[in-house]
């Protein structure tokens, strides 16, 4: 029998942290609030045994993640988010500075993008983060490090380039 | 760096004005999904049982897409729409992806790591970590064609070994393009990374893969890991072994699960 009441409150309780990871890491908000409610459902489906995991939320963002990263799914999501949630109508559009965050963490090296999306917008931990990654704490500490170096470089261009314009 | 914690700060606002279905909602859709490719699963089943053959060549004169295609966990894999053009295989299809079902039984369990490991999660999706993410890969090779996945990840509490286990289904036809993938990251962008050290280990074609980090870890050992890739037809058994007490024997251990997972694969699925 799966506990719908804990599955409710996980839903709440993480599904802000799921976003921003999937929005960080793909840059198209409609895409990632379809792929998260996508991750939730299988979680649902899946309760009965993803509830009892130490660490749920690893599982959906998992899921999540790879149902981004599938090509073909992301094309076909991309038109049940359309009949889903219309245009635009849904979705405020994000600010400027997130459209510039975003540009600017897709130039990033692979794992250097992870490690920053992982800890600083889904929350997890530094030694979680290495755990989920299969790398030591000190090679995450330095691709945080590093990526902050990059990512304010980065948006410190951009900024250049705009006042310029 | 205030400006980035500020635009950090930002985006999880933007994320936050983000509509959520309610969560009884959600559950009812997956439900009623559930429910749906259960029946679809029981028809396809059926069909199956009653020689099928020609009750699938007279619903594909209709032109309605194929059932969806299930897991073993009741999770139904993304079924191309049906204008995608499916490749056409060069002899009689003997793979089973057409109508994908990855048992539990298909991939390793605890027993076989070992004593004392536990099973730490179990996913509809390949066990990560993706090895090839260190080299500029976001993704493994022609993950458009996988159609279905499932992996398992354990622990022995005490070790720092860990063992993951997947088993990978791909379209028809193009299992051996992801191994010359690989093969192409081994030559290429990973280079230097990941080292192809045996390619015996049964299947159609197989790797066994060893990456090392340059840094130490927590514990001051080195992290090392071997990938063990068998490629049976249209599926893939994929074995991750990490540890970092530096086992002289970890490069066997790997290969013989990867052997294990192989042939667990091919006993649960027909190859």
């Amino acid at each position: 029998m799966r506990d719908a009441e804990g599955f409710d409150e996980f839903y709440r309780g993480t599904r802000q942290r799921l976003l921003a990871y999937l929005y960080a890491t793909g840059g198209d908000l409609a895409e990632a609030q379809d792929a998260a409610q996508e991750a939730y459902a299988r979680a649902w489906q899946h309760w009965a045994d993803v509830g009892g995991y130490g660490d749920p939320e690893a599982w959906v963002r998992t899921v999540g993640w790879r149902i981004l990263a599938n090509r073909w799914r992301k094309l076909r999501g991309q038109l049940v988010a359309y009949r889903r949630h219309g245009v635009a109508a849904d979705i405020p559009a994000p600010s400027e500075g997130t459209v510039a965050l975003v540009a600017a963490l897709r130039r990033l090296p692979a794992e250097q993008r992870l490690a920053i999306v992982l800890h600083h917008f889904a929350g997890v931990p530094v030694e979680q983060v290495a755990e989920q990654t299969g790398v030591p704490v000190g090679t995450v500490k330095a691709r945080l490090s590093r990526g902050r170096q990059a990512l304010a470089a980065l948006l410190a261009t951009k900024a250049t380039e705009d006042e310029h314009a | 760096m205030p400006e980035l914690d500020d635009l950090i700060d930002a985006l999880r606002a933007d994320t936050a004005q983000a509509r959520w279905d309610d969560a009884a909602v959600l559950r009812a859709r997956a439900d009623r999904r559930s429910r749906r490719r259960q029946i679809a699963a029981t028809v396809a089943a059926a069909a199956i049982l009653l020689g099928g053959t020609g009750l699938i060549f007279a619903v594909g004169r209709t032109g309605r897409p194929a059932p969806p295609a299930v897991t073993a966990s009741g999770t139904a894999t993304p079924t191309p729409e049906p204008t995608t053009p499916k490749p056409t295989p060069t002899t009689p299809q003997t793979s089973a992806t057409a109508s994908v079902v990855i048992p539990a039984a298909a991939l390793l369990t605890p027993a076989d790591a070992g004593p004392g490991y536990v099973t730490l999660s179990q996913f509809d999706a390949p066990y990560a970590p993706n090895p090839f993410v260190n080299c500029g890969s976001d993704g493994y090779p022609h993950d458009s064609d996988l159609v279905a996945a499932h992996g398992t990840g354990m622990s022995k509490p005490g070790t720092s070994s860990t063992v993951g286990a997947s088993v990978l289904a791909f379209r028809p036809g193009t299992a051996h393009a992801v191994m010359a993938g690989i093969n192409d990251l081994l030559t290429g962008a990973c280079h230097g990374h990941l080292t192809l050290v045996d390619h015996d280990l049964g299947g159609d074609e197989s790797m066994l893969i060893r990456g090392e980090d340059a840094e130490p870890g927590n514990a001051g050992g080195r992290r090392i890991a071997y990938y063990a890739i068998v490629q049976r037809g249209d599926l893939i058994a994929w074995v991750n072994v990490v540890d970092y007490a530096n086992r002289a024997d970890l490069a066997a251990y790997a290969r013989t699960l990867g052997t294990r997972a192989a042939q667990r694969m091919c006993a649960s699925i027909r190859c």
